[in-house]
C-alpha cells in the first residue's frame, strides 16, 4: 500500500520489545557482501539414491553446448548415495564437476551447493530429470541481473514427452516476455525446475532446511517478497524435461504427514513472509500459493473427515491476518448458520453466534446480510469463526429490524445464493428476526433439514413488555404455511413478523436454544400448555459462550489505568432501562466514602455520557472512554480490579427479567473479579448465589450494600 | 550534576514509545485492510451498476433522460 513498511516495522517493534523485556537481542542483519562470481551458470544437483539415473544425468550434462568454462555442476551427495557415488566416479566426464556431501535432505544439499557456486547464475536439476543440450547456452544468453529466467518445461511420462502441453508450460508460454505481474507466472514460481536464478539472490535467501517438501514455493515467495526480482520468459529454445515416475509425491495416496503436517509447515513459512509484506500484488501471490497448499489439506479431509479435529488443532495457532481456512473447509460443511448480522460487522448478536461456531468446531457455511449501513466494520472479528467456515454468503439488502420489504429482499436474495438442499443442519440466531424467517424458508424447501433456532432476546415483546408488530405475511402465504403447522396451533398464527419469528421455530425447529430459563418462560408463557410442552421438550438453556484465554491476548489495549487506584470497568451503552444513574450512584458513594477508586466507562456515545455523568464533583471518579473494538475490550478486561455488570431494570414492566447480559460470558473468561448489580430474581442474581470466588454482588442501587462492598474493594 | 533517569525509567519510556508506534501502525494496517475490502465492495457495486445500466427499461429511461436534457 504505502512507502511505510507497516508490517515489517511491526515485526521489528515486537523484537525490540522482547529485547527490552528479556534481553534477547534481535538478530542483526548484516549488509550482504557477495563474493566475486564469474559470468556463467552453476548447476546444482542433489543426489540421494538416484543410481538408476546417474548415466542419464551425466549424459545430459556432458551434452551441453555451452562452453565448458562457463558452467559447472555441483553434485551434492546426501542420505543414501554409495551406489550413485560409485557410478558417478566411474563415468567418463569432460565437463567441470564439484562433489560435495551434506546431511540427508534436499534443502540442505541444495544450500550446500549454493554456498559453493562460483558463477553469477544458478540452475537446479533433479537427478531424474534432463535438460535439452542447448539449455545452459540459451539460458546464459538470456540471463540478466536481478532476473529470474523461466525456461520451457516438458513432462515425460513413460518415455513420452508432452512437448510442453502442461499447465505450467502453458502459463509460461501465455505470458509476456517480461510479465507485468508475478501472478501471470505463479505456477512457474512455485517449483525449482526450468529456471535460472541470480546466485546472489539465492545466497541471501536459501532453502528452509526444516521442510520435508514444498521448500521451492517458500523459497520463491521469499525471493519475490525480499528482492522483487524481474521475471523474464526465455524465448530461446531451452527445455527442462521432468520425468514422471510412478510413486512420485504428486501421485501418491493422501497421508496425514504429506497432506497435512508438511503443508501446515509450508503454510506457516508462507504466513511469515506475508506478515511483513505490504505490497498488495505480492500479498495476492503469496495468498494464492497458501490456498494451493490448503487444497492438499482439504483433499485429505474429504476422505478422512474423522481427522477434522486433529487438523484444526494443528492449524489453530496459525490464525492471523490471513490463513486459507475457507479453502481447507471447501465442500465439507453440512451445517449452515443463519445470522442476519455477522462479523466483520460489529454486533453483539453476531459476535455471540461467531463464538458459538468457534465452540461447535464443525465445518460450516454462514449466510448474513451486509450491515454496513447500520454497523461498523471490524475485520479482526472474522478471526472468531473463520477456522470453520467455507463460504460466507453476504446478502446485499438494506438492513432492517422490522421492515417487511427489506427482510423479504434479504430472504429472496439469500435463497438465490444458497443451495438450500445441500445442508443437513441449519442454525439460526435472532435478535434480528430476519434470521429465523430465512431459516424457516430453507426448512420449507428442505424439510429433512435439522433446524436449531437460538433466541438472543424475546422478539414478540420488547423490553417494556410492549408487543412488537409488523405485518409480514400475506393471507395467501399464511394459508400455505398453515399446512405445515398442526391445526391446534393455527389460532396463534397471524401476519405479525415478531409473532411468527417466535412461533415458527417453536413449532417446527428440532432444537431451541435460550440463553436463560427466564427468557424461555417469558417467551412461552403466552401459549397453551401443549405448545409450551412441545417447545420445552426440545429446548436447551445455554448461556453465551466464553472464549479461551488466548483470545484475550490477541490484541493489546491502550487504555491508561492508574496502578495506584482501584480500577472498575463498565462497558456498554445506557438506555432508559439501563441508565447512567446506576453508575452515578456508585460514583457518588466512592466520592462520599473517600475510596481510592476510579470507574472507567466505555461507551459509543462519549459526549452524551460525559454530560450525564460529569457533575463536576465526579470528574475524578469517572473516566469516560470511547467504546473499544471487541478484542481490545477482551484484552483490557484482564487489567481491571473489578468489572461492573448491571441488570436492566425490568421490574416495572415484566414479571421476571428475561435478559442475561452477554458481557457476563466475556467477563468470566478474563479472570478479573466481577461486581454484579442485579435485579431480584434475575439470572445475574442466581449467578451471584452460585458461590463464585471472583464475584461480588448486590441488588441494583442498594446503597448500603454498595457502600459495604466499596470498603472491601482491593487491588487485583 | 545532571539528573539522569535510571535504567528502569528509560526502559519504560522506550516500551511506551514502541507501543505507541505499534498502535499507530496497527491502525494503519487496519486502514489498509479496510481499503482493500472497500475496493472489493466498490468493484462489486460497479459490476451491479453495469448490470442495471444494461437492464432494458433502465437503459430506455436513461436514454429518455438524456434526450430530455438536450
Amino acid at each position: 500500500m504505502t512507502e511505510i513498511k507497516i508490517r515489517k516495522r511491526l515485526q521489528e517493534i515486537e523484537q525490540l520489545e522482547r529485547y527490552i523485556q528479556t534481553g534477547i537481542r534481535p538478530e542483526e542483519k548484516h549488509e550482504f557482501s557477495c563474493r566475486p562470481l564469474d559470468h556463467g551458470i552453476t548447476v546444482i544437483v542433489p543426489i540421494h539414491r538416484g543410481e538408476a539415473y546417474m548415466e542419464q544425468l551425466i549424459e545430459t550434462l556432458e551434452a551441453q553446448t555451452l562452453d565448458a568454462d562457463q558452467f559447472e555442476t555441483i553434485i551434492i551427495f546426501n542420505g543414501d548415495y554409495e551406489k550413485s557415488e560409485a557410478l558417478f566416479h566411474s563415468a567418463e566426464k569432460k565437463k567441470k564437476y564439484i562433489v560435495q556431501y551434506s546431511e540427508k535432505g534436499v534443502c540442505r544439499a541444495r544450500n550446500t551447493g549454493i554456498n559453493e557456486a562460483s558463477f553469477l547464475y544458478t540452475a537446479f536439476l533433479d537427478v531424474d530429470d534432463t535438460l535439452s543440450p542447448d539449455y545452459l547456452e540459451h539460458s546464459l544468453e538470456a540471463c540478466e541481473e536481478n532476473t529470474i529466467l523461466l525456461n520451457q518445461f516438458h513432462e515425460v511420462k513413460g518415455g513420452k514427452s508432452d512437448d510442453g502441453s502442461n499447465h505450467i508450460n502453458k502459463e509460461r508460454a501465455d505470458a509476456d516476455e517480461y510479465p507485468d505481474n508475478y501472478y501471470q507466472v505463479v505456477k512457474n514460481l512455485s517449483m525449482n525446475g526450468a529456471k535460472v536464478i541470480p546466485t546472489k539472490l539465492l545466497l541471501q535467501t536459501r532453502f528452509e532446511e526444516s521442510l520435508n517438501n514444498g521448500e521451492d514455493v517458500v523459497l520463491y515467495m521469499a525471493l519475490v517478497s525480499e528482492f522483487k526480482p524481474i521475471v523474464r520468459i526465455n524465448r530461446n529454445e531451452a527445455v527442462y524435461h521432468r520425468h514422471l515416475i510412478d510413486g512420485s509425491l504428486s501421485r501418491s495416496k493422501p497421508t496425514y504427514q504429506f497432506n497435512v503436517t508438511d503443508r501446515v509447515n509450508v503454510l506457516s513459512r508462507l504466513q511469515n513472509i506475508l506478515k511483513t509484506e505490504d505490497d498488495e500484488e505480492i500479498r495476492t501471490l503469496i495468498i494464492d500459493r497458501m490456498r494451493a497448499q490448503a487444497g492438499f489439506i482439504n483433499r485429505y479431509l474429504k476422505k478422512n473427515m474423522e481427522d477434522y479435529d486433529k487438523v484444526q488443532r494443528d492449524i489453530e495457532n496459525l490464525s492471523d491476518e490471513y490463513f486459507p481456512y475457507d479453502r481447507i473447509n471447501e465442500d465439507l460443511p453440512k451445517r449452515l448458520y443463519v445470522s442476519y448480522c455477522f462479523p466483520p460487522y460489529a454486533d453483539t448478536s453476531g459476535i455471540v453466534l461467531a463464538k458459538r461456531i468457534a465452540g461447535d468446531k464443525v465445518p460450516c457455511d454462514v449466510v448474513h446480510n451486509n450491515m454496513y449501513d447500520v454497523r461498523s466494520l471490524d475485520l479482526s472479528l472474522t478471526r472468531l469463526a473463520e477456522p470453520y467456515i467455507h463460504q460466507k454468503f453476504e446478502v446485499n439488502a438494506t438492513s432492517s429490524f422490522s421492515n417487511r420489504n427489506h427482510i423479504e429482499i434479504f430472504i429472496k436474495a439469500a435463497l438465490k445464493k444458497l443451495n438450500a438442499g445441500k445442508y443437513k443442519e441449519i442454525y439460526s440466531r435472532a435478535m434480528w428476526p430476519a434470521s429465523h424467517m430465512l431459516a424457516f424458508e430453507i426448512y420449507r424447501r428442505n424439510s429433512s433439514v435439522r433446524w436449531i433456532a437460538e433466541f438472543s432476546d424475546p422478539l414478540f415483546r420488547d423490553i417494556k413488555n410492549d408487543k412488537r408488530e409488523t405485518a409480514f405475511y400475506s393471507k395467501k402465504e399464511l394459508k400455505k404455511i398453515r399446512k405445515l403447522i398442526p391445526e391446534q396451533f393455527h389460532g396463534y398464527m397471524d401476519d405479525n413478523l415478531f409473532n411468527m419469528a417466535e412461533l415458527l421455530p417453536f413449532i417446527l425447529a428440532d432444537e431451541l436454544v435460550f440463553t436463560n430459563h427466564h427468557q424461555m418462560t417469558s417467551m412461552l408463557e403466552r401459549f397453551d400448555d401443549d405448545l409450551q410442552a412441545l417447545a420445552k421438550e426440545k429446548a436447551t438453556i445455554s448461556r453465551h459462550p466464553t472464549l479461551s484465554r488466548a483470545y484475550y491476548n490477541y490484541e493489546r489495549h491502550h487504555v491508561e489505568l492508574d496502578e495506584n487506584k482501584i480500577n472498575l470497568g463498565y462497558f456498554g451503552n445506557f438506555y432508559e432501562t439501563r441508565g447512567a444513574e446506576d453508575i452515578k450512584t456508585i460514583a457518588m458513594l466512592i466520592r462520599k466514602e473517600g475510596i481510592d477508586a476510579v470507574i472507567h466507562v466505555f461507551t459509543t456515545n462519549v459526549r452524551q455520557v460525559q454530560s450525564e455523568l460529569y457533575s463536576g464533583v465526579l470528574k475524578d471518579v469517572i473516566n469516560v472512554h470511547p467504546y473499544l473494538k471487541y478484542f481490545e475490550f477482551l484484552n483490557v478486561t484482564q487489567d481491571f480490579d473489578y468489572l461492573l455488570l448491571n441488570d436492566a431494570h425490568t421490574r416495572m414492566y415484566k414479571p421476571r427479567n428475561p435478559y442475561l447480559p452477554s458481557k457476563y460470558a466475556d467477563y468470566i473468561g478474563s479472570g478479573s473479579r466481577i461486581w454484579l448489580h442485579y435485579e431480584a430474581g434475575s439470572v445475574l442474581h442466581e449467578i451471584s448465589l452460585e458461590g463464585h470466588e471472583n464475584i461480588i454482588a448486590n441488588p441494583l442501587n442498594d446503597e448500603a450494600a454498595i457502600r459495604d462492598h466499596l470498603h472491601k474493594l482491593t487491588k487485583k | 550534576m545532571t539528573n539522569h533517569p535510571d535504567y528502569e525509567t528509560l526502559k519504560d519510556i522506550s516500551l511506551k514509545s514502541l507501543r505507541n508506534e505499534a498502535r499507530v501502525l496497527n491502525e494503519l494496517k487496519i486502514v489498509d485492510q479496510e481499503m482493500s475490502a472497500l475496493r472489493n465492495e466498490n468493484a462489486r457495486l460497479k459490476r451491479e451498476l453495469r448490470k442495471y445500466k444494461t437492464f432494458l427499461p433502465i437503459k430506455a429511461a436513461l436514454k429518455v433522460r438524456k434526450m430530455l436534457k438536450k
